[in-house]
């Protein structure tokens, strides 16, 4: 059968094109079909709330009225001037510095360990170091408040066990100390999962693009550096993204083990903007807040992905 | 293909924007009474009832039962935790999922008035007109009411009802106070020296819930004994700031108490369960709590009794007495927007009798909240301690201090016991917060 139409005027022309048309039109309408639960899905859960989060962030409204006033960019101005809401995410930065490098240095390691074929178990250490993860944070932030305790606290006294009494102290509780304590936390919550993914990257590594090394006369350390940590670098990519949108939504943990303080020494974004909306009733600021960290987060990945695609790291 | 993705797209836009983006709240579900199909057929009724009674739950549950066959109305019990009462109510209006009764996370105030006003607090007052108020002391009624001509524009009424009265002063160990050789201070100023003694003799000197409500609560025994009753009206009013020298000098005390290493380590990030914790296991030598705590010390540790009661003890920098959180204890409203109202209405009135009274004062360690129900001699000797300061209470202003202010200066006190703001500083911020 004839795929292109032949002239206009040539006899059968219109009789071959139709049934293609019909054809290519119900072929169409099938896969639409098929993916139409997905879109109205998104439609529902992502879409719509994204449209009312657009339309609350330029009102005033208390959650509660049914009048909603509108205020105009208002509280874009007042959120750029929140010094709060700033404080939260200088120290969301600092979380996810903590996270890119300690967070998932950790995970590279472990997964470089548990990828090695002399390492028996590879499944049982999968499994275990992926159970922090999938933990419920308010699980983690109470694990972990015990263990700080000042007084009773598994650290503090296993620092006196040692005969370093000097070192043991309140940790959430001091300003020197509380963000990275809650970091320890975060971090150990978050490893699995960087773990997986680096893990994952590894095993997808053709075994003879590792054999071509060690037979061009490669040693282990060479070879890690020079062909497996490049061929990763997608992934790292990948991940990095993930560590960081991660870092900049802390919340759970920190409301449970420190409340923000002492101070705003551990306050983040996500807990100004809980505060806003669900302790003053401002609704309409509060999803401004929300809407700025988010535009600021799809920045910081866009940048991300270009910075990595031009030295090499992206797909 | 991509022609037809494009369309659903769109239409998914077009649908989410018309959905009354900037006018209509959701819906906040509930029914008129007489759309409902119990009502209408005489069903069962079943009411839900969010409290956070930890230490009281199997109480509340054996209530529930007794009205229950008393009446064939289901009281649903549900414990959360207080400090996302609030917030979880609030989703639930939105969702049409809002619980018939709860107990309130605050009083009358900036943090109640909005769901007053809207109705979701409903007014009580002419079910306490018909008689059900004389059941209370006037001041109890005064303290759960809305003012005529209140800053907040909410109907003028009683709004919620008290479970239990109670009182917050400084439990404190006598074991510990004994070994130290100290009785209970008369001032604030010679509380902070006996700092030094009770940490030789091994305890921590104080104990408290600073990482959440436990602190502005302390904070307000001596805004009341430094700033005084009018020119904290003044400031709420909006004709005083809170950078007056007053309210500095307020804030002054918390550098003392820093002075003094007066804080159990780590008490800024604790919250009240974590201090009434080292209270109870002899770690802390004074706790500041309400005396629902003798319950929960009950609870902790059944073994622990030496432990007494002193009023806050003022300042020498303060010229008013100190005047302590307390009267109406935990307190109860009705959503006034549920189908259930009524059935809920007579639920509390059946609570504030005095059967039930009797019966949950003395299974609680709380003092009761009607008239006629506490009987001195039958209250243990700590509680007894907490009743005869009843009188001490803080009465109801005309206006609060705002959420937002109240955040500033907990934060701020935070920072001044930890050495990293002055007064000066916390001042300003508090200033800087009002909405």
């Amino acid at each position: 059968m004839a795929l292109y139409t032949r002239s206009p005027q040539a006899p059968g022309a219109t009789r071959e094109v139709a049934p293609l048309r019909r054809r290519v039109f119900l072929e169409t309408l099938g896969n639409s079909l098929f993916i139409l639960p997905a879109l109205v899905l998104f439609a529902l859960f992502s879409l719509y709330p994204l449209v009312r989060t657009v339309a609350l962030s330029v009102t005033e409204w208390n959650g509660l009225s049914p009048t909603v006033k509108f205020v105009g960019a208002a509280n874009f101005v007042a959120a750029f001037q929140d010094a709060v809401f700033w404080r939260g995410m200088f120290n969301a930065l600092l979380f996810a510095l903590v996270a890119l490098t300690v967070m998932n240095g950790l995970g590279l390691l472990l997964a470089l360990l548990v990828d090695n074929p002399r390492i028996k178990g590879a499944g049982f250490y999968r499994s275990i170091y992926y159970i922090p993860p999938i933990m419920s944070p308010a699980v983690v932030a109470v694990l972990w408040k015990w263990i700080y305790h000042p007084y009773s606290g598994t650290l503090n006294k296993l620092l006196r066990a040692v005969g370093l009494d000097s070192m043991a102290k309140a940790w959430l509780s001091l300003p020197e100390t509380a963000l990275w304590a809650v970091s320890a936390a975060t971090v150990w919550q978050g490893v699995g999962s960087p773990f997986l993914l680096y893990l994952a990257g590894l095993q997808s590594i053709p075994t003879d693009v590792r054999e071509a090394a060690v037979i061009d006369g490669a040693n282990s350390r060479q070879a890690l550096f020079y062909v497996t940590l490049p061929l990763l670098a997608p992934v790292a990519v990948r991940v990095s993204i993930l560590t960081i949108l991660g870092a900049f939504q802390l919340f759970a943990v920190i409301l449970i083990m420190t409340g923000g303080g002492p101070g705003y020494a551990t306050e983040v974004p996500m807990l100004t903007i809980y505060r806003e909306a669900f302790d003053y009733q401002r609704f309409g600021y509060s999803t401004a807040l929300s809407l700025i960290l988010g535009v600021l987060l799809l920045l910081l990945s866009f940048v991300q992905t270009r910075l990595a695609a031009r030295f090499g790291g992206g797909d | 293909m991509k022609r037809v993705a494009a369309l659903v797209v769109a239409l998914a836009f077009v649908v989410t924007a018309c959905s009354g983006a900037t006018q209509q709240p959701p819906n906040q579900g509930t029914q008129a009474p007489q759309d409902n199909p119990s009502q209408q057929t005489g069903e069962p009724v079943t009411l839900t009832f969010w409290h956070y009674f930890t230490d009281r739950a199997p109480l509340m549950e054996q209530l529930a039962a007794a009205y229950e066959a008393e009446t064939g109305v289901k009281v649903k019990m549900e414990l959360l935790q207080t400090d996302v009462l609030a917030q979880k109510f609030q989703a639930s209006i939105q969702s049409g999922t809002a619980p018939d009764l709860v107990a309130a996370w605050a009083g009358i105030g900036d943090k109640t008035a909005d769901y007053a006003k809207e109705g979701y607090i409903m007014n009580l007052q002419s079910y306490m007109d018909a008689g059900w108020g004389d059941r209370f002391e006037p001041a109890f009624l005064e303290a759960v009411s809305f003012k005529p001509d209140n800053k907040w524009g909410v109907e003028p009424g009683v709004y919620m009802v008290a479970l239990d009265s109670n009182n917050m002063q400084i439990l404190y160990n006598t074991e510990a106070y004994a070994k130290a050789g100290l009785q209970p201070p008369k001032t604030f100023e010679e509380w902070l020296g006996q700092s030094a003694a009770l940490r030789e003799a091994g305890y921590a000197p104080f104990a408290a819930g600073f990482v959440s409500w436990a602190l502005p609560s302390f904070a307000s025994l001596y805004i009341w004994n430094v700033v005084g009753p009018e020119n904290m009206e003044k400031t709420y009013n909006g004709e005083m700031p809170y950078t007056a020298e007053p309210w500095v000098r307020f804030l002054n005390l918390f550098v003392k108490m820093r002075e003094a290493n007066m804080l159990a380590d780590g008490a800024i990030t604790f919250d009240v369960p974590a201090s009434e914790s080292l209270f109870v296991n002899h770690q802390a030598a004074a706790l500041y709590d309400g005396s629902w705590a003798i319950g929960v010390f009950n609870s902790m540790n059944p073994d622990f009794e030496s432990y007494d009661v002193f009023m806050p003890p003022p300042s020498v920098d303060g010229q008013y007495p100190v005047k302590i959180p307390g009267g109406v204890g935990a307190l109860l409203f009705v959503n006034g927007k549920s189908a259930h109202k009524e059935e809920a209405v007579k639920f509390l009135q059946w609570l504030t009798d005095v059967e039930a009274q009797a019966t949950y004062a003395t299974s609680s360690f709380n003092l009761p909240a009607i008239k006629g129900v506490a009987d001195p001699e039958q209250l243990s000797p700590v509680l007894a301690n907490f009743a005869a300061h009843m009188g001490d209470i803080a009465p109801t202003l005309s206006a609060t201090m705002e959420p937002q202010v109240e955040t500033a200066m907990t934060k701020g006190i935070q920072e001044i016991l930890l050495g990293s703001k002055t007064p000066e500083q916390v001042a300003q911020e508090m200033e800087a917060a009002r909405p």
